[in-house]
């Protein structure tokens, strides 16, 4: 694996025992900075991550302290982003790619673009499996997978 | 090496150690330092630069157990950032 980025739900599923996403997130992550890979996450995520910190879930300067001993790269939303992300949103503007559960949200586009223009981003981990119907993203969307004691 | 340098680090647990940097960038870690870090061979560990002249190693196991799952919510804090982005749908 070369760099991973990481999507707001590998992150809350690393580091929240109880979440459905947490052995998954636990075993794919640990791996991937054993096997030498770098993590960067969006500035999205990390908004979304720091949300949930600031509303009570999580000290925000421990959340920050994870980011910080990973050594976890924060990627800016810049104008390319941008249109990168409209590019996606209008592709997908229609449920219909999804069999009619959604619309591609605005932040699921940037993050995607995000990686998509990032060049050294190989993989996105992520647990929204929507996003592996996403077609020409240069980065591989691997699943995190629910687990239930 | 010349071990029991004054140890000038309030941080530190015990006297520091000299070791020489190879022309690989290889340096051999003193036994007791070695020791009271809780190092095994094998591990692999993070190398970090703290400014000129200093860096810190960080065993990446330690970094897990500081970070993996340490705290529960039943769950709420995923579900309240799934919630923040289906505020865009």
């Amino acid at each position: 694996m070369g760099v991973v980025l990481l999507d707001s739900s590998a992150i809350v599923g690393y580091i929240d025992h109880d979440d459905l996403l947490h052995r998954s997130a636990v075993k794919t992550i640990e791996s991937a900075i054993r096997a030498g890979s770098a993590l960067t996450i969006s500035a999205i995520s990390w908004a979304e991550v720091m949300r949930g910190a600031f509303s009570g879930h999580r000290d925000p300067a421990a959340v920050r302290q994870f980011v910080v001993d990973f050594g976890i790269e924060i990627l800016p939303v810049d104008a390319s982003v941008a249109e990168r992300a409209a590019e996606l949103q209008a592709t997908y503007a229609d449920r219909a790619w999804s069999g009619g559960r959604r619309r591609l949200r605005t932040p699921d586009t940037l993050i995607l673009a995000t990686a998509d223009l990032e060049a050294d981003v190989e993989v996105i981990l992520a647990g929204d499996d929507q996003w592996r119907q996403i077609r020409g993203i240069q980065a591989r969307v691997k699943l995190l997978r629910e687990q239930r004691d | 090496m010349a071990p029991n340098v004054k140890n000038t680090n309030p941080g530190a647990t015990g006297p520091a150690a000299r070791s020489r940097i190879s022309s690989k960038h290889q340096i051999t870690i003193a036994k007791r330092p070695f020791q009271e870090a809780g190092f095994h061979e094998g591990d692999v560990v993070e190398v970090r630069a703290l400014g000129r002249g200093r860096v810190e190693l960080t065993s990446l196991d330690a970094l897990f157990e500081k970070h993996r799952g340490q705290i529960g919510t039943g769950g709420e804090f995923g579900r309240a950032v799934r919630a923040f982005r289906d505020e865009w749908e």
